[in-house]
């Protein structure tokens, strides 16, 4: 029998979400409007999961601690359902997206305005300019369509997908979409169709920081849908934090209730059914499902108590694999904004928002993560650079600036696993901020503080970055799609009755996308039988 | 032959439809609404710019069952698809001119709905556009595309 | 650079300035009241001084500022508006405040208000006669509880020619006579108060620190006799925890905004109050957009804030401009926040005479006599830093294992230091590098398991990032000093006592004003009142079974 509701949690509630991250929230916020009462569990003392900004280094400066990049704003169907812009999200869409300069003091840039780019491209290779503005043409052609089904649908499979480019004669219409990109990684899709190595490296660099390895094979198949946002990354004004905020009001308007600091200890079952959670203070019950947007191997290993998990589901969720490379971060509070010497060949790097420092060809990537995966933090570290305050400025006191510096860097370090960072982050930290310090001609003197955060700080702020993966499962075929994160999870139900998985380690991935969530939800309806109203055909 | 958007043009595609054996092979089993849109354009003699006409195509295994024309915009309730396009771009495909795949890849046709329905019945959906676009013998009383 | 149009609106009945505790009061109250009001906050987290963050690193919870909840129970936003609920959870530690010592004296204990004897009994082991005094003065100061409920909770009085209110001097020694005390202990300084009524200096040593805690005047200035009660009676016993950080306050405060249907806007800087005539009708936002306001402004910012930096100069009387430059600034002893992460929870020598002291949730630490507890409270009125570094920590994780990382604690703790402007930038920086190890090493003295190898990261939260972080001036966290001078109706000073101003329509709900710092959202809940008052809106604070 399971022990007395306490008054906090009432009666309990029709649904409980486990985890106040986007996804999380923004599935009760859709479920309260379909009239359910909803409570969202969470573990951390705030609520927005990756959406998560603190004043890291010193008071006013914020620094968005994970998500900080939003590519799918105007793509992904959630603000607008839930009218996130009335609770006064913002964004920014910088006009120099991102940009790479270069050990010989050139740069290149990615604008918001095609023209410019191919410009910008057009200076180290006239002809990967005109490929890159047919690519991008033919890209936008496609892009609702695959953003609409590769994203916000519950996933089918990669041969479904190549029988019907087989079927429509796709190959024949198009210029880069192939069947054979299920065989390509995205280096081989770049060496195929662009000649400059810096222009390669430029291509790899963005899909590399949306978690797409340049050298897996396969991931080409995702590479048009991943360039399609390319001029789409959009800055939260005033820290991603923001969209959690708006998010929680939402969900408290609605009558919904988000109780941070109450960690989830069971999911409790009966009779092969979820019928709440366990928490600190006692039993809350979840009359119609538990969504958890907790990571596949903590629901499943920590969560469910093994007897109510069969041993298929526990073998294939012990197989899940996650990201062998994660992120060293170092934030920085500075005095104003950096200015970077290959300006003198691009002034617009220095209005870059994202900037990568270091990769300059594909074979730097496997220099990378080859090393990433021996165990060894990337001896002279590869930067990309972010100042939000070039475009959000209210981001630090007037006059100065925010920086985070991101490195590809292993989890578990060769000879003292992930323990090795506590004592080795601060050296790590001053080796990034020298790199950049070389590329910048005014670093001196422009930082005030810095703040590290190692791959092992990753995990332990948000434990579902396991192994510090960010994605909360890796970027590879078998783990995408209707792989995602098992063939049994992929569409969202669990073999437990109403309990149902929601967050990034189910189809299509982490990142500010609300496509796992908003997925979750689709199934959830179908079973419940709800009203869609927010499908708008 | 029948003119273009009249209801013998439909009645014809219809029974093209009904009458293929490849599509009743490989036709979905679901019952399946769908909305077409044709929006007018400054080139189209047919649709005026600023007018619009709607046509519901409902698909129950291998039968029409539904092939009418609507007074407005379907509400999109049990809609399963929206296919809207200016009325040049469907005389064009109507007139073997403009390929509809493509017009589809290029987002020339703005799809709304459950793409991997489509996908999942590739074969049909290519049997059913090429009926639209190569079969369909049509009348253009105004003119035929590219007028 | 574009940006999706926003679904701001630009107008509103009322537009508080400042998210934290009394600007939340305030506006949930008048949504309640069905007034359409929009909430203005600066910072990118409501709460203001309800504060909860990670300094440390991952996993450990530290209040920045806020710590203990002393009006919790009395507090009637809390149960007008369900605030636990809506996920504000309360502890009430049994043991609420120690010191400990050095060497094998045993600590002296304070327990929470129900708790008398037990309190008593760690007196007596140095001075039956301080036992039997506690004892009578902490059993009257419960008594006392409905009737300093109301003065919290109620705005001053008007005063009116001819009829002039009691002076808060008299009030004391109304209360002092009460007390079974000499009226003439309150003219006397709350060192003077302790030391008449106790004589053993471990016990002075606890109350002098005790008495520094909240945001009073200095220990040896005279006339603050009131203080001493307050301080030393009223407040210890009452302290309760919020379970997750006192930030989960503010976060059902948000909620039951939310449910009222109030406008929130945060990272959302004021820049001017707008005012035509003499009438506030709206404010400029830092990115230019303005917004009107049809009825009123209420501002929960500080005084200077609110009248120098938002009104202007140019739209006050002479005799606001001087009052409101001469407005006083906190306690010449804030805050230094230190937090630190640990393996183990302190383990104290004196535990070995009484374990109460691992388990009491103020812990006192640092001090081996009462001169030095007393040099400490000196040293920031002379900009000196105190020494040796000494502090009261807290150790929530042992009671809220949320706070902390499995296994791990979370201690957070205040030093007195001087005024911000007393160090530069860099001084600041040198503190905030060297005083937390120097402190942690004293503290191995008390506890011997503070080695530094239990400690595995310390965070130095300085009156320069009170400042910065809270708009606290000088980190001054009473938002003005709280001095017998500007106090009651004359806080923020005479004239404005009553929430209202000279500027018509524009009201105060900050800590300026009656009853001052600390976590009581009675200025907030004041102001509502005096907002029904004069606009006539709906009275929805009232209830038969409530006085105030």
């Amino acid at each position: 029998m399971a022990p007395e509701s306490v008054s906090m949690f009432g009666e309990g509630f029709d649904a409980i979400v486990i985890g106040a991250g986007h996804n999380g929230m923004a599935l009760a916020a859709y479920l309260l409007k379909c009239g359910l009462t909803v409570a969202v569990l969470e573990r951390r003392t705030e609520e927005g999961g990756g959406l998560c900004t603190e004043e890291l280094t010193e008071p006013n400066f914020l620094h968005n601690l994970h998500s900080n990049y939003h590519s799918l704003v105007g793509l992904s169907p959630v603000y607008d359902d839930l009218g996130l812009y009335d609770e006064g999200v913002e964004y920014a869409l910088p006009e120099v997206q991102m940009g790479s300069v270069f050990s010989d003091g050139t740069a290149l840039t990615i604008h918001t305005d095609m023209a410019a780019t191919h410009a910008s491209l057009a200076r180290f290779s006239k002809k990967d300019a005109d490929t890159w503005l047919r690519l991008w043409d033919e890209v936008r052609g496609y892009l609702d369509l695959l953003v609409q089904t590769m994203m916000f649908a519950p996933p089918i499979s990669v041969d479904d997908i190549t029988r019907a480019l087989v079927a429509w004669g796709v190959e024949e219409r198009s210029e880069f979409l192939s069947i054979r990109l299920r065989k390509m990684s995205v280096a081989e899709f770049l060496d195929k169709h662009f000649e400059h190595d810096r222009v390669k490296a430029m291509l790899a660099f963005h899909a590399a920081i949306c978690a797409y390895q340049p050298h897996v094979r396969g991931l080409a198949v995702s590479y048009p849908l991943l360039l399609g946002k390319i001029a789409n990354w959009h800055l939260c004004r005033g820290g991603s934090h923001k969209l959690a905020h708006a998010l929680l009001r939402v969900i408290v308007r609605a009558g919904g209730r988000v109780f941070p600091q109450v960690p989830v200890e069971e999911i409790v079952v009966e009779d092969g059914r979820a019928v709440g959670v366990r928490v600190p203070d006692g039993f809350v019950r979840a009359r119609r499902l538990v969504a958890s947007s907790v990571d596949v191997s903590q629901t499943f290993e920590r969560l469910l108590r093994p007897e109510h998990v069969q041993p298929a589901t526990r073998a294939a969720v012990a197989r899940v694999r996650y990201q062998d490379a994660s992120l060293f971060n170092v934030h920085l509070a500075l005095d104003g904004l950096p200015r970077y010497r290959a300006a003198a060949f691009d002034p617009a790097i220095d209005r870059a928002w994202i900037v990568n420092v270091g990769y300059e060809s594909l074979a730097d990537f496997a220099e990378d993560f080859d090393a990433i995966r021996a165990g060894r933090a990337p001896e002279v570290p590869r930067l990309n650079a972010a100042v939000n305050s070039l475009y959000d400025p209210t981001d630090a006191p007037e006059g100065k600036a925010t920086g985070l510096l991101r490195v590809f860097a292993p989890y578990a370090l060769a000879g003292g696993g992930a323990e090795a960072w506590d004592a080795d982050k601060a050296r790590y930290a001053e080796a990034c901020v020298a790199r950049w310090r070389a590329a910048c001609t005014n670093l001196d003197g422009l930082v005030r503080r810095t703040a590290a955060e190692s791959p092992l700080d990753l995990e332990r702020r948000m434990v579902n970055y396991r192994f510090g993966d960010w994605m909360v499962g890796r970027i590879h075929p078998d783990s995408l799609l209707d792989h995602r994160p098992t063939d049994d999870l992929a569409q969202y139900r669990t073999p437990i009755r109403g309990l149902y998985m929601c967050g990034a380690s189910q189809h299509p991935h982490g990142y500010v996308t609300f496509a796992p969530g908003y997925n979750c939800l689709d199934v959830i309806a179908d079973d419940l039988g709800l009203e869609k109203w927010w499908r708008r055909i | 032959m029948s003119a273009i958007y009249s209801q013998a043009w439909y009645d014809d595609l219809k029974r093209l439809i009904e009458g293929s054996a490849e599509f009743a092979a490989r036709a979905p089993k679901e019952r399946i609404a769908m909305a077409l849109e044709v929006v007018g354009d400054a080139s189209s003699p047919y649709v005026p710019a600023g007018q619009e006409r709607h046509y519901l195509i409902v698909l129950d295994g291998a039968k029409v069952t539904t092939l009418d024309r609507l007074p407005a915009r379907h509400d999109g309730r049990d809609l399963g698809f929206r296919f809207t396009a200016p009325a040049t771009v469907w005389e064009s495909i109507a007139a073997g001119l403009l390929d509809p795949i493509t017009a589809g890849l290029r987002g020339t046709i703005r799809v709304r709905g459950d793409m991997r329905f489509l996908m999942k019945n590739a074969d049909a959906v290519k049997i059913l556009v090429d009926l639209y676009a190569a079969q369909v013998e049509t009348d253009w009383p105004s003119g035929k595309p590219p007028y | 650079m574009s940006a999706p149009a926003s679904g701001q609106r630009g107008e509103h009945d009322v537009l508080v300035i400042g998210g934290g505790h009394h600007g939340l009061t305030c506006s949930a109250y008048l949504a309640r009241a069905g007034v359409d009001v929009c909430v203005l906050e600066g910072r990118h987290e409501w709460g203001g001084a309800l504060h909860t963050s990670e300094p440390t690193g991952p996993g450990f919870c530290h209040n920045l500022h806020a710590n203990f909840m002393e009006f919790l129970h009395i507090m009637p936003f809390f149960a007008d508006f369900e605030l636990g609920k809506l996920g504000a959870r309360t502890l009430y530690p049994d043991i609420q405040a120690g010191i400990a010592f050095a060497d094998d004296r045993p600590p002296v204990l304070i327990y929470r208000n129900a708790l008398v004897d037990e309190t008593a009994a760690t007196f007596a082991r140095y001075s039956a006669r301080d036992a039997r005094t506690w004892q009578d003065l902490k059993t009257r100061a419960n008594l006392f509880e409905p009737a300093l409920a109301f003065g919290l909770y109620t705005p001053p009085p008007r005063s009116e020619p001819g009829r002039p209110f009691p002076s808060s001097t008299e009030i004391t020694e109304r209360m002092m006579v009460s007390f079974g005390l000499d009226a003439e202990l309150a003219h006397k300084s709350i060192r003077d108060c302790i030391d008449e009524l106790f004589e053993a200096p471990e016990v002075r040593m606890l109350l002098y620190r005790l008495a520094i805690e909240f945001c009073g005047p200095p220990l040896e200035w005279p006339g603050q006799g009131w203080a001493f009660l307050f301080a030393c009676l009223f407040m210890p016993g009452c302290w309760r925890m919020m379970v997750g950080g006192t930030h989960r306050l503010s976060g059902a405060m948000v909620g039951a905004c939310l449910r009222e249907g109030v406008t929130m806007r945060e990272s959302c800087r004021v820049r001017r109050i707008l005012v035509e005539g003499k009438r506030a009708v709206g404010v400029r936002l830092q990115d230019g957009r303005e917004l009107r306001a049809r009825d009123a402004v209420v501002s929960a910012i500080g005084v200077k804030d609110t009248f120098l930096d938002l009104v202007g100069e140019e739209h006050l009387s002479d005799y606001y401009r001087r009052r409101a430059k001469n407005f006083k600034d906190g306690p010449d002893q804030v805050l230094g926040t230190l937090a630190m992460a640990l393996c183990e929870a302190p383990h104290y020598r004196s535990a070995e005479r009484d374990p109460g002291i691992d388990r009491a949730w103020y812990q006192v630490v640092g001090y081996d006599t009462p001169e030095e507890m007393l040099d400490y409270c000196r040293a920031p009125h002379n900009d000196r830093l105190p020494e040796p570094p000494a502090a009261g920590v807290w150790v929530n994780s042992l009671w809220d294992r949320t706070q902390a990382p499995e296994g791990k604690h979370s201690l957070t703790g205040w030093y007195f230091f001087p005024r911000a402007s007393a160090l530069t930038e860099a001084g600041w920086n040198e503190v905030r590098r060297s005083y937390n190890e120097r402190f942690r090493a004293h503290f191995e003295r008390f506890a011997p398991n503070m080695t530094a190898g239990n400690v595995l990261a310390m965070h130095l939260h300085t009156p320069l990032d009170q400042e910065r972080s809270l708009r606290m001036r000088e980190g001054d966290f009473g938002h003005g000093a709280m001095g017998i001078d500007q106090l009651y109706a004359l806080r923020p000073f005479a004239g404005a006592g009553r929430y209202a101003t000279e500027i018509e329509r524009l009201y105060l709900a900050g800590s300026a004003t009656h009853p001052g710092g600390g976590v009581t959202a009675a200025c907030g809940y004041n102001c509502f009142k005096v907002m029904c008052e004069e606009l006539g809106y709906r009275r929805v604070w009232a209830r038969d079974d409530r006085l105030y």
